[in-house]
């Protein structure tokens, strides 16, 4: 169906143009289109830890794949909470969901915060506020990033203009 | 199984890792678009590529899994017998198998050792 045929939601004219929409601001359709990352590696491997993770897959009763990526999940989830600064974990958290074009539900953001979400449910029963501190610094103009977060800033930043057009 | 335990094993296996780079195989990962991107990250991050990060990290977290396992050793024995319907009477060396077992979780005594044995004693 051609926009011609279709009834616009909203119609003006300025001066003698006329100029329709076909669609409100909540419409799916004036929404960017989301495509998810898609890669494949190669990943390298001994002959008996293959023979072992396909043991390993058969006595769980799932494909080879679906327990590489299991393993992966769980070395990569290690590897950013191992992080000791916080402002880190939410910076590379960030730039990994805006890579991978993914929704928030299954997002790095919504990994890294589980277990705070539970304490936040238990600070907004206990103190009727999502925090049991305030939140805002008591001085003003007071950095609260750690030093090492100024340091990989740069980095990240880095990743995203390279993968910018990709 | 104890945590003390656990990590003494998982320490010992990491070590027998990495004296070996012994590669074999190849096998074609596809991860989801939330694991790539935080893997291509972590291999920015770290001036790896990120092949080589789950070179590393795959058979390291394969260890860890298992010993959650409560039929870790039913999975062992299985890959055991397969390895020897295939004429590899051993780990090799490096591998997550070779690395339980320098752990002490098993020991293999081949045919031609046992007679060995039989005959020094």
């Amino acid at each position: 169906m051609t926009q011609e045929q279709k009834t616009p939601v909203r119609s003006e004219t300025y001066k003698d143009f006329d100029i329709h929409f076909f669609f409100d601001n909540c419409s799916e359709e004036a929404k960017p289109k989301k495509t998810p990352l898609d890669k494949k590696y190669n990943l390298k491997i001994r002959n008996h830890d293959l023979i072992l993770l396909d043991k390993t897959a058969e006595h769980l009763g799932m494909s080879r794949s679906t327990l590489i990526n299991l393993l992966i999940e769980r070395f990569l989830t290690k590897a950013i909470q191992a992080i000791p600064e916080k402002d880190i974990q939410a910076a590379i958290a960030r730039v990994a969901d805006g890579y991978a074009n993914t929704d928030y539900e299954q997002s790095w953001q919504t990994t890294i915060l589980k277990d705070y979400i539970r304490w936040t449910i238990e600070n907004m029963m206990e103190f009727d506020d999502y925090t049991q501190q305030p939140p805002l610094p008591d001085i003003p103009g007071v950095a609260y990033n750690s030093q090492a977060f100024t340091n990989i800033k740069k980095s990240l930043e880095n990743f995203l203009n390279q993968h910018a057009h990709s | 199984m104890s945590t003390l335990f656990t990590s003494v094993i998982e320490d010992l296996i990491n070590q027998e890792i990495e004296q070996s780079p012994d590669i074999k195989s190849f096998v074609n990962v596809r991860p989801s678009a939330k694991l790539s991107a935080m893997l291509e990250i972590l291999a920015h991050l770290q001036k790896k590529s990120a092949s080589s990060i789950l070179f590393e990290e795959i058979p390291r977290e394969l260890i860890s899994f298992l010993l959650e396992q409560s039929n870790l050793q039913e999975i062992l024995l299985n890959t055991l017998k397969e390895m020897i319907d295939n004429k590899n009477d051993y780990p090799e060396p490096g591998s997550v198998l070779s690395a339980f077992e320098v752990a002490g979780s098993f020991k293999i005594e081949s045919p031609e050792f046992k007679e060995l044995d039989n005959l020094l004693s």
